[in-house]
C-alpha cells in the first residue's frame, strides 16, 4: 500500500528536485560577471543552499543552545542534524539529507491522507501543487519545514484513522519541531469528539493521548528552564525578531499601508506584496475549506484556520510585518487540497503551474544568491 | 491598422454578450465544432483566397462567412453596430475563434508569469533592506537589452553601416510603422512581438489541430511558450514575427493556397534569412498535393519564387546602399560566423566545455545553455523521421522543413568560445520539433517534467535577460 503511494509521488518529487538541481547549477551565472574566466569549485553549489536560518540550525546542532534567543528554533530538527552528522560529519549536509528524505515521506503521507478522504486525482494534484508552491524550495533547504509538515500530516493521518496514541506521538514530535505543532490539539479534540459522536460519556482512556501534544513543548520548556531559568525562553526569543502579539489583521493592515504609502518598486514593497498576497490567498482558501469540505472533514478546516490565525497573531514590527508568511503558508496544507479541488478544471491547473513554477524558480534563485527570502 | 480597434471591440462584445461561453469551454467547443464542420469547404477556400494576407486575425479572416450563417438581412442593414454584431456572432463560431479561445489561457498564463518575474526582478537591482525604489517605467526598460537596440537603430536611422544588414528589415519596418501610433519605437517593437506571439499560438494551434488533434495542438502551443528561450517571443526581437509568418506560410501551403503561402514566405524571408528554407516544404507540399506528377504542375508553382524574392529584394537594397549584394551575409563575419559543416558547432561547443576547466564557469554554463536545447530539438527532429513516433509520410513537409532549417541554423557557428551562440533562441523557429515533443506530452509524467524543468529554466533565463546578463 505504502509502496504504491511512494511510486505515485516519486515522479513529482524527482521532477521538482531536478528543477532545483538545474537552478542551483545555473544560479552560478548570477555570481559570475559576464565573460569572466573564473571557475568555481563544485562545493559552492552545495554552499549556495547554506542561507539564513540554515545557519541557526547548524549552530544549534554543533554547539547547543548557547545564546538564549536561539531557542526560537525548536530542537528536533537540530537534534536530527546532530545525529546525522555522526555519519556525514557535516551537520549542514546531514540537515539537507534529513529535509529531503523526509520531504519525500511527507509527500507520500499527504497523498495517502488525501486519497483516503478525497480521491486519487485530488491527492496527486495536492502533492503537485504543494511541491511547486512558490516557497516550496524550503522543503529541500536546511530548514525544518518538511520535517514539521511530515509530522503534522502523520499525526493528522492517525487522527483520521482513530489511532489516538500514534496521533499523539507524532503530535508530540511535531511540537518539538515547531511551536505551531501545539495547534494539533484543536483538530485532535474535534476529531476525537466527532468520532465519539460528541458524547462525553463515550470518551475512553485513550483521550489522554492528547496530552502528548503539549508534552513536546513542555519538555522543551523544562529544558529552557534548566538552561536559562526561563521556561518561556522560546516565546520571549520571538522578541529578537520583534514579533509581538497583535490582532490577526494588524500585520496585513500594516503591510497594505506600507505598500500604499511607499513606492511600489522597492525592496520593502515587493516583499510586503509577496507576503500579503500569500495572506490573502490563504484567507480565501481557508474560507473555501469551510465551504467545500463536508462536515465530517472539518478537522482540516479547523486546523487550517487555527494555524492561519496563529501565524497572524504575532506579526513582526518594522517594514516587514508579515515576514515569512509565504513560507509558513506551506504548513496550512488543507489550503492545497482546496487548490487541488479547483485543479479539476484544466484551465486552473495550467494557470497554477505556469505561474507558480516560474515564481518558485525566482524565489529559489533569490535564496541561492543570498538575497533575503526567509 | 484600422482592424485592431475592431478586433478589440469584437473581443469585448464577445465577452459581454456570450461571456458565459468562455466559462463553459466544453459546450462551446462542441458547438463550434459542429458549426465548423457544417461549413462547406469550397466556401471557406474561396473566402480565404480572396482575403489579403494580413487578414489573419480570427475575427476578420472568417468574417465574410457571416453571409453563410442565418443572419437576418434587415438586421445587418439597420446600423453599423448591427453589422458588427452579426459578424461577431458568426465569427465566434469559426475555428479560428475556437483556436484563439483555447490558446488564450496559455498566452495569458505565460505573460502573467513574465509580468510577475519582471516585477520581482527589481529585487536584484535594489540592495537588500534599502529604501531605494525604482520608477515604474523600469519594468519595461528592463526589456531593452542586447539585439533590441540593434533593431531600434535600424528602425530609427535605417541601415547606416554594412554590418547592420545582419538584422533583416521587416521587423524594423514594422517598428517604424507602429511608431506612428506609439511614437516610441521600443514600445512599438514590444507590441509587435507580443501581438505576433499571440498569433503564433493561434496559427500553430490551427495548423496542428487539422493535421493532428486538439490535444496535441494545445500541448505544442504550451511547450513552445514554455521553451527555455521563449522569453524572446515576448522581447523586442523578431523571433515571434518570423515564427508567425513562417507558420502562416506553412498553414496556407498545407491548405494549397500557394500564392498566399508564397507571399507570407516572402515576408518571412524579409524578417529572417531562415525564411528561405520555407522553399523546401513549399516544393515538397506542392509536389505531394499534385501526386508527384510533373504534368500536374500548374502556373501557381511560380508563387514559390516569392520566397527567395524576399531575400532578393533585400540583397538589391544592400547593393544600392553598400555596393555589396551579399552584405547581410558578409555581416555575419562581424560576429565571427563563417560557414562550417553542420555539426561542427556542436563538436566545438562540447570541446569548449571540456576545455573550460570544470563545469562551473561562464564559458561552460553558456555553452551548455545553448547545447542542451540544440540537442533536444535535434533529437525531436530525428524522432520525426524514424522510430515509433515518426510522422506519417504525407506530413513530411514538417520533417523536411525542420531538418532543413536545423541544418541551416547549424551552418554558421560563431568563432571563439561560444560556437553555438544564440542557437538556443534559434531553436524556437523549428516549430515542427514541438509537434513531436507534444506527442510525448500524453505521458503525464513527461508533461509535468517538461513544464517544470522548462518553466524553471525559462524563468532563469528571463531573469538573466532582464538584468542585462548575457543572454542572446
Amino acid at each position: 500500500m505504502w509502496y504504491t503511494t511512494f511510486k505515485r509521488v516519486l515522479p513529482v518529487y524527482i521532477a521538482v528536485h531536478l528543477a532545483f538541481l538545474i537552478l542551483t547549477y545555473l544560479a552560478t551565472l548570477f555570481t559570475l560577471p559576464n565573460f569572466s574566466p573564473q571557475s568555481l569549485r563544485l562545493y559552492t553549489l552545495l554552499h549556495s543552499w547554506y542561507r539564513w536560518d540554515s545557519g541557526h540550525f547548524v549552530l544549534i546542532a554543533t554547539q547547543g543552545y548557547t545564546p538564549w534567543w536561539e531557542t526560537a528554533f525548536f530542537p528536533l530538527y537540530p537534534l536530527l542534524e546532530w545525529a546525522g552528522s555522526l555519519l556525514t560529519r557535516d551537520p549542514f549536509i546531514a540537515g539537507l539529507i534529513v529535509s529531503n528524505v523526509i520531504g519525500l515521506v511527507m509527500l507520500a503521507v499527504l497523498y495517502r491522507l488525501v486519497e483516503e478522504d478525497f480521491d486519487q486525482e485530488c491527492a496527486s494534484r495536492t502533492v503537485l501543487y504543494l511541491s511547486v508552491f512558490p516557497t516550496a524550495f524550503f522543503f529541500a533547504a536546511g530548514y525544518n519545514e518538511s520535517l514539521f509538515l511530515c509530522l503534522v500530516l502523520l499525526s493528522f493521518y492517525y487522527m483520521r484513522q482513530g489511532h489516538w496514541w500514534l496521533a499523539g506521538l507524532f503530535g508530540f514530535l511535531a511540537s518539538l519541531t515547531r511551536s505551531a505543532g501545539l495547534l494539533l490539539l484543536v483538530p485532535f479534540c474535534y476529531e476525537y469528539l466527532r468520532q465519539h459522536y460528541f458524547k462525553l460519556e463515550k470518551m475512553r482512556f485513550d483521550a489522554f493521548s492528547v496530552l502528548l501534544i503539549p508534552a513536546g513543548i513542555g519538555i522543551f520548556a523544562g529544558y529552557c528552564y534548566l538552561q536559562f531559568h526561563d521556561p518561556f525562553a522560546f516565546a520571549h526569543a520571538q522578541g529578537v525578531w520583534r514579533r509581538s502579539l497583535h490582532f490577526p489583521w494588524h500585520g496585513a493592515k500594516e503591510a497594505f499601508t506600507y505598500i500604499t504609502t511607499h513606492s511600489v518598486l522597492s525592496f520593502n514593497s515587493i516583499h510586503n506584496m509577496i507576503d500579503l498576497s500569500a495572506v490573502l490567498l490563504a484567507f480565501i482558501l481557508i474560507v473555501f475549506c469551510f465551504w467545500k469540505f463536508p462536515r465530517h472533514l472539518w478537522a482540516y478546516s479547523i486546523y487550517a484556520a487555527t494555524t492561519y490565525l496563529f501565524f497572524l497573531l504575532v506579526p513582526s514590527k518594522g517594514d516587514h510585518p508579515l515576514e515569512s508568511f509565504s513560507r509558513l503558508m506551506l504548513e496550512i496544507f488543507p489550503a492545497f487540497i482546496i487548490l487541488a479541488i479547483f485543479g479539476k478544471k484544466q484551465q486552473f491547473q495550467l494557470y497554477y503551474l505556469v505561474l507558480s513554477v516560474p515564481v518558485l524558480s525566482f524565489m529559489l534563485l533569490q535564496f541561492l544568491t543570498g538575497h533575503w527570502i526567509v | 491598422m484600422c482592424r485592431i480597434p475592431m478586433y478589440i471591440y469584437y473581443v469585448v462584445s464577445k465577452t459581454k454578450q456570450i461571456g458565459i461561453l468562455m466559462h463553459l469551454p466544453t459546450d462551446s467547443s462542441e458547438e463550434n465544432k459542429v458549426v465548423a464542420f457544417a461549413q462547406p469547404r469550397q466556401a471557406t477556400t474561396r473566402v480565404l483566397s480572396d482575403s489579403s494576407p494580413n487578414n489573419t486575425s480570427p475575427a476578420l479572416a472568417d468574417a465574410p462567412i457571416a453571409g453563410l450563417a442565418p443572419t437576418p438581412v434587415h438586421d445587418r442593414k439597420r446600423s453599423l453596430t448591427g453589422t458588427i454584431f452579426s459578424i461577431v456572432r458568426t465569427a465566434s463560431k469559426t475555428r479560428w475563434y475556437t483556436a484563439f479561445k483555447n490558446i488564450l489561457s496559455i498566452y495569458i498564463g505565460v505573460h502573467l508569469a513574465f509580468f510577475a518575474i519582471n516585477c520581482l526582478t527589481i529585487l536584484y537591482t535594489v540592495p537588500g533592506f534599502s529604501k531605494l525604489s525604482r520608477p515604474l517605467y523600469t519594468l519595461w526598460q528592463l526589456w531593452h537589452r542586447w539585439d533590441t537596440g540593434n533593431y531600434l537603430v535600424v528602425a530609427l536611422h535605417g541601415y547606416v553601416a554594412p554590418h547592420q544588414t545582419a538584422f533583416f528589415p521587416f521587423y524594423p519596418i514594422l517598428e517604424r510603422a507602429m511608431m506612428l501610433l506609439t511614437s516610441n519605437p521600443f514600445t512599438a517593437g514590444l507590441i509587435i512581438s507580443n501581438g505576433a506571439d499571440l498569433l503564433v499560438l493561434v496559427v500553430l494551434y490551427r495548423l496542428l489541430e487539422e493535421d493532428f488533434d486538439q490535444e496535441r495542438a494545445y500541448r505544442a502551443a504550451l511547450y513552445l511558450s514554455l521553451f527555455p528561450t521563449a522569453l524572446f517571443l515576448a522581447a523586442a526581437y523578431n523571433e515571434s514575427l518570423f515564427l508567425c509568418l513562417s507558420l502562416l506560410s506553412f498553414y496556407y501551403m498545407r491548405r494549397g493556397h500557394w500564392w498566399l503561402a508564397g507571399l507570407l514566405g516572402f515576408l518571412a524571408t524579409l524578417t529572417r534569412p531562415s525564411g528561405l528554407l520555407l522553399l523546401v516544404p513549399f516544393c515538397f507540399e506542392y509536389l505531394r498535393q499534385h501526386h508527384f506528377d510533373l504534368q500536374a504542375v500548374r502556373f501557381d508553382i511560380l508563387s514559390g519564387l516569392a520566397i527567395p524574392a524576399g531575400l532578393g529584394l533585400f540583397s538589391l537594397y544592400c547593393y544600392l546602399q553598400f555596393h555589396d549584394p551579399l552584405a547581410f551575409s558578409h555581416a555575419q563575419a562581424f560576429w565571427g560566423r563563417i560557414p562550417r559543416v553542420p555539426g561542427y558547432g556542436i563538436y566545438q561547443s562540447v570541446r569548449e566545455i571540456m576545455q573550460s576547466g570544470g563545469i562551473l564557469n561562464f564559458q561552460a554554463l553558456h555553452n551548455i545553455l545553448d547545447l542542451v536545447p540544440d540537442l533536444l530539438i535535434l533529437l525531436m527532429i530525428i524522432l520525426g523521421f524514424i522510430g515509433p513516433w515518426k510522422l506519417p509520410r504525407d506530413l513530411w513537409a514538417y520533417n523536411l522543413y525542420a531538418a532543413a532549417l536545423y541544418l541551416f541554423l547549424q551552418l554558421f557557428p560563431a568563432a571563439g568560445i561560444f560556437p553555438l551562440l544564440s542557437t538556443g533562441r534559434f531553436m524556437l523557429e523549428v516549430f515542427p520539433a514541438y509537434i513531436i515533443l507534444a506527442g510525448f506530452g500524453k505521458y503525464r509524467t513527461l508533461h509535468m517534467s517538461y513544464v517544470m524543468l522548462s518553466g524553471a529554466t525559462l524563468c532563469f533565463l528571463l531573469t538573466q535577460f532582464l538584468l542585462g546578463k548575457w543572454v542572446l
